[in-house]
This record gives structure tokens, sequence and C-alpha cells, in this order.
């Protein structure tokens, strides 16, 4: 549930009219260089070949996101500060990458081991340097989880961490209020970066989140706002050989077509976040687009406060009555996988679970049992500026007219659909795609988010309670060994699927076109591309 | 011509004080709001009231509005909500940016008005003056954003001249990369340029001091560059000064196109955020700067024609 910085305003003048007005006449014009080599890897990183890795040069990319902030004790954890921390900072464990199911494994940590009741967790620190020559300590760690686990900490709720000891300046020892067996993943997101407490402590946080000091692969070399940020290889880095790049330059280029222009100049090396509706263009160009599953869910949020979708029938009607088949073919260029749960897609997912097949029949039939038998009017708020929400909210008004429910859509920037949705002031909602995001590659995150949570944000301000999931979600979160954890998980999905609390779309995937000569770059699940085993061909 | 300055200055401080109430009452009127934007996700009851209450968003409006006109008046303008830092230590960097943009703008576009308001102009009704006006007809249609882009297609992936994005960090870097907005916005301003300054030559040439000075041997040359033009200017310039408000919204548009590190595409990122105080700070740099190019066309005025300095 990071907060996706909002991006500029004229994307919808841009991506929609600009997008089909370039791509008849000028790309046409301009001619592709004959080499329409459709070079997608689902799941994949992008070194394939297997040649041995090349050292130095310097790999820049165009980013839609600017960090807003790079102090891993009060993150803010938007997706621009993010991919900054990961270089910038290590974390106890890290997730191996390319994988999909995103295991832990050692990073700071040399190794750790956990109590048969769950609620001990002994990590063993290797010997590693902050960037500034400073030893990293059992001190450090136990400093950086205080802080992250802090109740008031917007993250704190991934850390139920009682205690912390550190018996030599080696060993750090948690003990946890309830057994978690989600807290070894949520210890490798950046808002369990391990930082030097003495230098925190002794210039602040606001003045630490301006030149962090971590002990990852890279250091910060220069930061301007809404530009530029420059990265450099950790001299103290603790992994010999690593990174391979000499600097990475990450430059904001908020617009997409800019982006977009930009690696089609070979002005950069890799560009994030391309357009659905652009990516096979520039396939047929020759520019490799890399599409990777993330931890993102788009759905349609419903207020089930908001009497009719109070309603089982009601919901289950909709979920029925929205073409998820057409809408994932024509906003998504079927590259984004239908959801089949109301959850993202990570660890525990359950394939068993069938999705709602478009059945208008069948959503009619469900309404007539409703309190609602000749339907509804409903407000759909979204992004107006954002193409693909536009275009989903158009496909949804049309095809719930058929049943009955009358859908107005609300046009909005998106500073307004997210404080609405927040305030539980709509009906219906929608997030643009990429925003509503698991923050850990297990189920945790959103089995308490979106069931476990009431009496804190409503469930995610979806104002549906549940007994059931919630018990099978709790279920979950402490189970004490992997089978009933499974269990519980693959029930809660099948439970919550067929109550429909949100309509399920799709699962949209990470897109980034990269340059023939970047090696082993590859996204995270949960939102980030790890920098110090990419490199260079020349 | 020290008393009218002296005048314009005073006039600006209510003006610059109503654009701070208007701002202020604009953006708390406006919907969105910046502690559940900063918070998605994580807007529990808790957490909002004590965001609100570090913002300082707890507290009335009224008492908001004071702190903020304290703290302009000391160009003090307190932290960014979405960077956590002082927002002088943000704007401050941009400013510069968006200046050189609109000065590189304005002389191209001067470079591009002039010369095609004098073709037109001496050949008044002939194909030559057609071809120009229907040329500024269509320029002037067609949205910046677009033209930008298109440019971009041309002058960097087709030619390979220019970067397609960025501003860099020398100066040669700067110019470079300000060149396709610089050109962008000069197209979407010469048009009107272009059309006002070829009816005021038309009139010019026209008057008798222009066939006396003809009559009197000068060459051609130098009746248009020294008289003819000046004569003619000053309805360009009262123009350029009223089309300066019309550049800074452009730039905010382009600048945020072409990746450009300054005031507009700054106000673009934090309107989406509700970032109150980097929005109030912009705002009121706006308005200062569209007031001070009041007071520049004033002195232009003044430069090009005697009369004015009375």
């Amino acid at each position: 549930m990071k907060s996706m910085h909002p991006r500029g305003t004229g994307r919808r003048a841009f991506s929609a009219a600009i997008a089909g007005l370039l791509a008849s006449c000028l790309f046409a014009a301009c001619g592709t260089n004959g080499t329409p080599a459709s070079t997608t890897h689902p799941g994949g990183s992008t070194n394939a070949s297997g040649e041995d890795p090349v050292r130095g040069g310097t790999l820049t990319i165009a980013r839609s996101y600017d960090p807003q902030s790079l102090n891993p004790l009060t993150c803010a954890c938007d997706n621009g500060s993010l991919q900054v921390m990961v270089e910038v900072f290590d974390t106890l464990v890290s997730y191996a990458t390319p994988d999909a199911s995103a295991t832990p494994v050692p990073d700071l940590a040399s190794s750790w081991t956990v109590s048969p009741d769950g609620r001990t967790y002994t990590f063993r620190l290797r010997a590693a340097m902050f960037s500034n020559g400073q030893p990293v300590t059992a001190q450090d760690v136990r400093y950086s989880l205080a802080r992250a686990s802090d109740p008031v900490s917007s993250y704190g709720g991934l850390y139920p961490i009682s205690s912390i000891a550190t018996p030599d300046p080696r060993t750090v020892v948690l003990k946890l209020k309830t057994p978690a067996p989600g807290l070894i993943y949520a210890l490798g997101f950046p808002a369990a970066s391990i930082v030097p407490e003495a230098l925190v402590k002794n210039e602040g946080d606001a003045a630490f989140s301006q030149h962090p000091v971590g002990s990852g692969p890279f250091v910060m070399r220069s930061w301007l706002h809404g530009q530029e940020l420059d990265l450099a290889p950790n001299p103290h880095y603790w992994q010999t050989g690593l990174p391979y790049l000499s600097a990475v330059r990450m430059l904001y280029v908020p617009n997409d077509n800019t982006r977009i222009l930009n690696i089609r100049t070979g002005a950069v090396d890799i560009a994030d976040e391309i357009p659905f509706s652009q990516v096979k263009s520039l396939e047929d160009e020759g520019i490799r687009v890399l599409v990777q599953p993330s931890s993102a869910i788009d759905t349609v949020i419903l207020n089930n406060s908001f009497a009719p979708l109070g309603n089982l029938a009601v919901r289950r009607a909709l979920a029925y009555a929205t073409p998820v088949q057409a809408i994932a073919k024509s906003v998504f260029g079927g590259l984004a996988p239908v959801m089949n749960t109301v959850m993202p897609k990570l660890k525990y997912w359950n394939p068993a679970v069938r999705p709602y097949p478009y059945d208008l029949a069948r959503a009619k039939q469900l309404l007539a049992q409703s309190p609602y038998p000749n339907g509804f009017a409903i407000t759909l708020s979204i992004d107006g500026s954002d193409t693909p929400s536009l275009q989903t909210a158009q496909i949804i008004q049309a095809s719930w007219a058929q049943i009955g429910v009358e859908v107005k859509i609300q046009e909005y920037d998106y500073g307004t659909v997210q404080s609405r949705w927040a305030a539980g002031q709509y009906e219906s909602t929608l997030l643009v795609p990429d925003a509503d995001t698991s923050d850990l590659p297990v189920d945790d995150e959103y089995a308490h988010g979106l069931f476990d949570n009431y009496a804190a944000d409503r469930n995610l301000y979806s104002y549906y309670q549940n007994p059931a999931a919630q018990k099978l979600a709790v279920a979950g979160l402490t189970a004490s060994n992997e089978a009933a954890r499974r269990a519980a998980f693959d029930k809660l999905q099948e439970v919550t699927m067929a109550a429909a609390p949100s309509i399920p779309l799709v699962w949209a995937p990470f897109r980034a076109a990269v340059a023939g000569n970047v090696h082993g770059f590859s996204y995270v699940l949960v939102g980030w591309y790890p920098l110090q085993k990419v490199w260079l061909s020349h | 011509m020290r008393g009218l300055l002296l005048r314009r200055a005073l006039d600006a401080i209510p003006v610059l004080i109503g654009i701070t109430l208007f701002s202020f009452a604009l953006i708390h009127l406006a919907p969105g709001d910046p502690v559940l934007i900063l918070l998605q996700g994580h807007a529990t009851p808790a957490n909002v009231a004590a965001l609100r209450h570090q913002l300082g968003l707890d507290r009335s409006l009224p008492a908001q509005y004071w702190q903020f006109l304290r703290g302009a008046a000391t160009f003090s303008f307190g932290e960014s909500f979405e960077y956590r830092t002082a927002v002088g230590a943000i704007v401050a960097p941009r400013i510069l940016v968006s200046l050189l943009l609109i000065c590189y703008s304005l002389a191209l576009a001067i470079l591009i008005a002039v010369p095609l308001a004098f073709v037109a102009a001496l050949g008044r009704n002939r194909p030559r003056d057609h071809a120009i006006r229907l040329a500024t007809t269509v320029t002037f249609a067609m949205p910046s954003f677009w033209v930008g882009l298109m440019l971009a297609l041309l002058l960097s992936l087709e030619l390979g001249w220019l970067a397609p994005s960025g501003y860099g960090t020398t100066f040669s870097q700067h110019v470079q990369g300000l060149t396709l907005p610089a050109i962008t916005l000069a197209l979407s301003l010469s048009p009107l340029l272009i059309r006002v300054l070829r009816s005021s030559l038309i009139d010019t040439l026209g008057a008798e001091y222009v066939q006396a000075l003809r009559a009197r041997g000068l060459s051609e040359g130098r009746v248009l560059a020294k008289h003819v033009l000046r004569n003619s200017l000053t309805s360009a310039v009262t123009l350029l000064s009223l089309l300066f408000a019309v550049l800074l919204s452009g730039a905010v548009v382009i600048e945020n196109v072409f990746a450009i590190p300054g005031m507009g595409s700054l106000l673009v990122s934090s309107v989406s955020a509700r970032d109150f105080p980097v929005i109030q700070a912009l705002t009121l740099l706006f308005g200062v700067a569209v007031v001070l190019g009041g007071l520049l066309a004033d002195l232009v005025y003044a430069a090009i024609d005697p009369r004015v300095r009375l």
C-alpha cells in the first residue's frame, strides 16, 4: 500500500489523442528499421544470454517518479523514493531476483533462525560497513527496526516487534507480540532499512533524508529535486565485486511520450512505466519492453456502506456484469492477467478460485433477487487524465447499464480521487492501475488491510466487514506452520471472491523499455529494480 | 520616470496580496486533502490527526493565512508537505531555470517575428504576405504541447540534433535542453506578435515622416531599422507584456513535457500532491513575475520612445 506519486497533468491529452496520431502518421513515416522482434520476457530478467558481466559504464534511466524523501525511518515510501532507498540501503534480508515468488535471501543478515513458537527471530549480521566507513553494528539494526516498528510510523503495522535485543555486536534477537510468519518478508521492505544510528541522531531525520547514508551497493552522489538523482558505487559494499556499473543516472521524466522518445533516441538505457497502449508499437519498432508481474491490483473499489452495495446479490451481479476479459484486452493490451481473486497475486495465490465469467443473464437473475430488481444509480470516481481508468470506466458504464445499473462517471484529478477514497466519500472508484500495490510478496498485508483492519480504517475504506474472512485472515497471518498458513489464505481468497467486496479486474504488470546492451535488469514483485547486478555490454 | 516606477510598485502590493488571498482560498476550496494523499492506504483517524497537526492544518484558516503572509514577508514559506524540506530550497533553484526558458523563448519569438513582420508588411497583399498570414493562423491554432512533441520527433529522433528532454548540469547543456521548449513557446507566441507588428509597421510605413526620410535620400535599410521599426514597436511591447502571463502558463505545460525542472513543472506536481506551501509560494512568485513583466515593459517603452519619459 505504498503511495504513488501523482503524475503530471495533460496525460489524457497526450496519451489518447497524441499517441494515436503519432502512431498513425509519424511513426509510420519514420519507418521501423526492419527488426520487429517481439522481445517481451514475462517473468524473466534481461540476462538470458549467460555472458560474463562487463564492469563500468553509466546506466541512465528515465523514470516517471520523482523521489520525495530518502529517509527510510520517516518513509512515505512513494515509488520514487523506494527505488533509491533499495540501492543506497541494505535490509536484513532481500528478495531473490529474478524470482516470481520473491523468496527472502540473506542480505545484511548472513543467516537467521526462528524459534519453534514463531515468536523469536535471531539474526547473525555479516561484517559490513556503511558508505562512510563506519561498521554496521547490531546497535544500528536495533535502532532502525525500533523506529520501523514504532506504531506511529505508517508502516509500523508490518513489524509486530515487542523487543529487540543485541547480545553481541553481530547478533540481533527480535521478539514478536504474536507469531508473524510474514515478518521475514517485511524485513526486506525499505521501511526496515538499516541506517547508521549515530549519524541520524546527530543530524536529524530531515537532513538525513536529503543525503542518506547506508550500506547498500550504491551511494547517492547528487540529487537535483525534480530533475536527476545520481548514484555511484559504494566502495565499502560488503559484496565484493559489485555493483558492476560505475554510475547510475535517474532522470525524472514525468511525461509518458517524452520518456518513450528518450528510449527511442537512445538518450537513456531504460524508460519505465510504458503506457499499455504503446508497448506493442515499441516492440514493433524493435525496442525491447520488459513486462513483469507486479503486486498491483486494479479493482473497482466498492463502498459497501452505500446501500445497494451492502447487498451480496448486488455485488455478485455487478461482478458477473463486468466484461473483464474485454477490459484486459482493449485497455491493457492483453498484457495484464485477469484477477481470479480480490487480492494481489502473491506467494499464496490460489489458482483454483474461479473468476466471474461475463454473464449478463446471471447478473440480471441475481439482481432480480435483490431489493434492487430494476437496478439503481451509482457514481464511479476516477482520475480523468488516466487513460486506462477512463476506458475501463466507460466499458463498465456501458455494460452495467444492460442490467439497469446506471453508472455516472465522475472525473477528478488523482489527488481528489485518493482523498475521496480515503475519506469514504465515494460509491465506487478506480485507482490508477499501478497504484494499489502490496509492499510484501506475501498475502499478509492485504489479508490484514482488506479484512482485518475495520476499526482502524474501515478495511481500507471499503466499509466491508466479513467475520469469516477476518478469521481466515488472522489464521493466515499468525499460522505456526506453512501448511496451515497456505490453507487459511487459500480459503480466504475463495470466500472473499464469492463475496465480491470489490470487483476484481486485472493485475497490472510492470513495463519498462530496456536497451539491448543492458543485462541483469529485473523488477522484484513488490515494485523496484535492484541495480547491483546490472551491467552494460559495450 | 522614477515616480512612475514607484507608483507601479506601490500598485503591485494590493495585487500581490489579492493573489495570495485568492490562491489560498482556491487551494482550500478545491477538493483533495494533502493529508489523505500523503497517507494513502494508511489513513487511520489517528494517523490523519497526527499528520494534520504536524503540517499545521489543524489550525483555523485565518491563522494559516496569517502565518503564510508573515512568512512571505521574510521569504520563508515553511516546509513542503511532499518533500519535507524547506520550500525555499525546492523553489529557489527553479526560478533561474524558468527565467532562462522565458528569456530564451522571448528572444526566439522576436527573432522569428520581426523579420517575418517586415517581409509581410513590405510585401503587403502580395503572395508572401498571404503565406505568412496563413502560416501564423495555422501555428496559432496548434496546441503547444503537440507542437513540442512534433519538434522533438523531428529534431531529436529524426535529425538527432538535440536531446529529447532534460536540463543538464552545465550552461551549454542548459541551453541545449531549453532549445526545444523555447522554440515551442516562441512558436506559440509569434503569430500574434507578427500580426500586431505587421499592422503597426504598415501604419508607420504610410506615415508622412517616413516619406520625408526617404525623400531626404536616407538608405532604405536605415529608414526601416532606425525609424520605422522603432516607431512600430510600442504596440508589440504592449502585447508582449500582456503575453508574458500567457508565456508563464505555457511554460507550466511545456516544462512538464520536456522534463525541465522549472517553476511550472513544480507547480504541476505540487498541485497534484496538494502541497499547499509550495503552491502558495509559486503562485506568489508567478504574480511577482507578471508584475515585474509589466514594469519591464514600461522601462522598454521609455527606452524606445522618449515621449514616455515624461
